[in-house]
């Protein structure tokens, strides 16, 4: 029974998409099996298929069939961070997207690309700068997908003006769990195109993002159209050296990264807020110590050599970092760097020395305009992990890294020295933030095992006093159906919109909820 | 402060290899896949991995093998489970250009696990059909196709170059398989030798005694009889008491450079790509590039005298012979050099090395299309090289082109500066 299910669904997909583009060979299926978070480490379910669909009709009949022979779909994008995309139960289908990887169109005038799910960060990036406008690049790297990110997270560096991924979607075309298109925005009225992702009626794209979006559980999106915003800068991203020791620099008339430190975080928290009331600069940001040293460090003895030293935790910490742009004119960025210094002042903040700047800021500090060091997180111990997030106002991230902190003493070990030092990245002109403490921990599957459980700890106790500091999201459906109740029922939103979307329950279960 | 136990995240054990930590220590970031993202210019050219963008498949790329290595060596699959994973192994030029890339984000050598696998692969399987011809050729020839040892010095003939084998030199002119062996490449290897002639080194090369560098051998998993050939060549030329080595050929470059010294084979030589050589040649005032030739070229960097030509050191630069061509080409009068996008350790493979010319000849040539593509689209009117097998496997893909681009090596072109 279970051999001809597989082989059904097998010709389906053959007579679909071609021999070449659907497998189940073990070697091929091996690969889509994990990655460097503890469910990644401690879990091993290949999937039944890989599928290679090649255009949205594709997509679509891959969801039709599933909806016929009862199988599951799971899409990916770089597949980067999978726990919840992964496998695990038989049946399921991975929709790997690699043959939709064209930037279907970059429309400059109205400043916005229509791309397909394989397209990466850095080919959106490069080919927006080269027609003076730019993109948002996280830090999961430039090598990961840029639709995921509209969709998943999308915490940018110039998030400060831009918001995050899914403040900057437009018309986007979602194929449902049932296999039917949803064109969203104007996308939704014939020849109306692409520009605007709301409407008609309620604002759809609710359902679909978020902080860490429906992960697959509400099918797929195949094409989107992404804000792109002004750049003022050259036309190629600009580097030299050599990998792993590469520089980046800004024409300086048009870009400065200024560096100040603060005696607390409360501190950098009031500064911050003073730079999004002034809307100077197009990044702001707190960095941690961690992340200094994680992109800074080209192999893990310098990072633990550096780290060990103290240098940056005595010389950079509770830093605060704004780059300001010259949207329109030199004159403007020189005006900008005034009234920043005069909140510098005013803030009782510090620059940091030249020495620090130059030893750092030439070498990462661009990662936070186009990401290439991201994954060096991984670097000093095989991985990391976080015990807050804090999606939502600076001052509740502040209050979020503040519980994390709790639980990397409590933890400790699993958790690797830190420094207890924090992200917080102001988005919209400190409209929103996020609050993340990041720590390293050995990977190994006994590491794992206790982070998940400091993780899980950290969830139930966030639930039993009911507060909600974004890792428990990170679950997915599980989560929603032990935190719903508590939060004001939210679960039975969820569980609606599941049921309607999804009545065979096909699209990545148990996201967005389990309605088994 | 609370800092890792295992050792090895505190220093990388460069002494000892272990694949099982490579490979558990890929934390799927898929940069093995794409050029590093400072250096990314357009959508077209973002790629660096051939047998990814090619097969899609996430087996096919480092992180694929990694996977497939740890399911290996945790014994939850076996390299006889699957017929795919000869594809996935063997599908791959070896370019390195994963290997460079994930250098870039931590401390691991993806080249090397490669080469454990397919050395597991043929251990346990068998080596492919589709290189049986090969190391057949290697072991009865002493030489990669199927030519009589006679032939090997047929290119030098009336050139008055001194034997080794009887005579006295400083510099050995290693020829390699391909440059000595090829009829279509015969002309590169005589201007490579005028060249030193006129520049009045004093050189002289091993004739019939010259026997493969090893280097397909390495790369496909015959470890054995790749060591037993290196060892062979080593204690000769050591014996001929020779103070430079100078190859034209990337791959022997790459070999006898850097792999003979990772088995611990004392050279009493330097060893130096011919262009490297020149460049020297040039700064001294030795040679000298008087007459124009009005040409748009852009080079393509041959992965073994560039990513694949140094020893691994975490932290340090992925370095390789890059700058001498460019400053040789700037040097030839008239010669203007248009940079493609991706170059030096980021460089687009040519599609030729890692058996892949002799065993997946669509796949090669596929690879070699997109090279060329990509130098067409700097302007240029030729793509300039100095591996033999960079050469045969573009010049194969040229010829099924509609709009041509020129190839040239760059002896050639100095040639006819000189």
């Amino acid at each position: 029974m279970t051999q001809e299910k597989h082989n059904t669904i097998k010709q389906a997909l053959t007579d679909l998409l071609g021999p070449e583009n659907i497998s189940d060979d073990k070697a091929i299926l091996e690969a889509y099996t994990r990655d460097f978070l503890p469910p990644g480490v401690l879990e091993h379910f290949p999937p039944e298929f890989v599928a290679l669909p090649e255009s949205t009709p594709e997509v679509q009949s891959i969801y039709k069939l599933a909806n016929r022979y009862k199988f599951y779909c799971i899409p990916v994008g770089s597949n980067l961070w999978s726990p919840c995309t992964k496998a695990t139960r038989p049946f399921t289908v991975l929709l790997d997207p690699k043959r939709m990887n064209r930037i279907v169109e970059i429309d400059e005038k109205n400043m916005y690309a229509i791309i397909e799910p394989y397209v990466s960060n850095a080919q959106v990036s490069a080919e927006a700068m080269k027609r003076g406008l730019v993109c948002g690049s996280p830090e999961a790297g430039g090598q990961a997908s840029q639709l995921a990110g509209h969709t998943f997270q999308g915490f940018w560096g110039i998030g400060y003006r831009i918001g995050m991924g899914y403040r900057n979607i437009l018309g986007f075309e979602w194929v449902l769990p049932n296999g039917e298109l949803l064109r969203i925005g104007s996308l939704s009225q014939p020849h109306a195109g692409w520009f605007c992702g709301g409407g008609p009626g309620p604002d759809l794209r609710g359902m679909l993002r978020g902080y860490l979006g429906a992960m697959g559980g509400l099918g797929m999106v195949t094409r989107m159209a992404i804000k792109l915003h002004p750049w003022p800068g050259p036309k190629t991203f600009p580097c030299e050296g050599m990998v792993p020791n590469q520089k980046s620099v800004l024409p300086p008339e048009k870009f400065e990264w200024v560096l100040f430190k603060y005696p607390t975080l409360e501190d950098c928290v009031k500064a911050m807020y003073e730079i999004g009331k002034s809307e100077i600069g197009g990044n702001l940001q707190k960095w941690p110590t961690s992340y200094l040293c994680w992109w800074w460090a080209k192999s893990c003895e310098e990072y633990w050599g550096t780290w060990k030293s103290g240098y940056f935790q005595k010389n950079m910490k509770n830093m605060v970092a704004v780059c300001l742009w010259a949207f329109t004119s030199e004159k403007q960025l020189q005006y900008e760097k005034r009234v920043l210094m005069d909140i510098i002042k005013e803030t009782g903040g510090e620059l940091i020395s030249q020495e620090c700047y130059d030893t750092w800021v030439p070498y990462t500090a661009n990662n936070w305009i186009r990401d290439t060091s991201g994954p060096r997180m991984m670097l000093p111990s095989g991985s990391f992990a976080l015990f807050s997030v804090g999606p939502d106002t600076l001052q509740f991230a502040l209050e979020s890294i503040k519980r994390g902190h709790a639980f990397i003493d409590k933890y400790t070990p699993p958790v690797l020295d830190c420094d207890h030092s924090d992200w917080i990245a102001a988005h919209e002109f400190c409209h929103f933030g996020i609050g993340e403490t990041d720590f390293p921990f050995e990977k190994s599957v006994e590491q794992s095992q206790n982070v998940m459980q400091a993780l899980m700890d950290f969830v139930k106790w966030d639930i039993e006093h009911r507060i909600e500091d974004g890792i428990g999201v990170a679950l997915g459906g599980p989560y929603h159906a032990m935190a719903g109740p508590i939060y004001y029922n939210y679960d039975k939103l969820l569980a609606g919109i599941k049921k309607t979307l999804d009545p065979n329950n096909v699209a990545n279960p148990p996201h967005i909820f389990p309605v088994e | 402060m609370e800092l890792p136990k295992d050792p090895r995240y505190l220093r990388y054990p460069i002494e000892e290899f272990d694949p099982r930590w490579t490979a558990w220590n890929c934390s799927r970031c898929s940069v093995c896949k794409w050029v590093d993202s400072w250096r990314v210019k357009s959508w077209k050219y973002a790629r660096i991995c051939p047998q990814n963008k090619r097969y899609l498949f996430d087996a096919h790329s480092g992180q694929g093998k990694c996977d497939l290595a740890l399911a290996i060596i945790d014994k939850k699959m076996t390299m006889k489970d699957d017929p795919t994973i000869k594809d996935i192994l063997f599908r791959c030029t070896m370019c390195g250009g994963c290997d460079a890339m994930d250098k870039g984000i931590r401390d691991a050598e993806l080249i090397k696990l490669f080469k454990w696998l397919r050395l597991k692969y043929v251990e346990e399987v068998g080596p492919i059909p589709e290189h049986r011809a090969l190391l057949d050729s290697i072991k009865n020839y002493d030489n990669v196709w199927l030519q009589p040892r006679s032939r090997r010095n047929a290119w030098a003939k009336g050139m008055g170059i001194k034997d080794l084998t009887k005579d006295k030199a400083e510099v050995l002119l290693f020829t390699g398989c391909t440059y000595g062996l090829s009829q279509e490449l015969q002309e590169t290897i005589k201007a490579g030798a005028k060249i030193l002639q006129a520049c009045k080194v004093d050189f002289g090369i091993l004739g019939e005694k010259e026997i493969c560098c090893g280097s397909p051998l390495e790369k496909i998993g015959a470890e054995g009889e790749f060591e037993r050939l290196a060892k062979g060549n080593v204690e000769t030329f050591n014996a001929m008491k020779v103070k430079i080595l100078v190859t034209p050929c990337a791959g022997c470059y790459g070999t006898i450079g850097l792999e003979y010294s990772e088995r611990k084979l004392k050279k009493n030589f330097k060893v130096l790509h011919v262009v490297e050589y020149l460049e020297e040649l040039l700064n001294s005032g030795t040679l000298k590039l008087k007459k124009e030739i009005p040409l748009k070229v852009t080079w393509h960097d041959p992965c073994h005298m560039g990513r694949l030509s140094r020893p691994y050191v975490p932290g340090k630069e992925i370095d390789g012979v890059y700058e001498a061509p460019r400053n040789l080409l700037k040097a030839i009068p008239g010669v203007e050099l248009y940079e493609m996008e991706r170059i030096k350790e980021y460089a687009w493979c040519c599609g030729g090395g890692g058996g892949v010319f002799t065993g997946f000849k669509d796949f090669a040539q596929w690879t070699a299309l997109e090279r060329l593509e990509e130098a067409k689209d700097t302007g240029a009117q030729a793509i300039v090289t100095s591996c033999p097998w960079c050469e045969s496997n573009l010049g194969n893909a040229i010829k099924g082109m509609e709009e041509k681009i020129e190839l040239r090596n760059l002896l050639d072109l100095i040639t006819e500066a000189m």
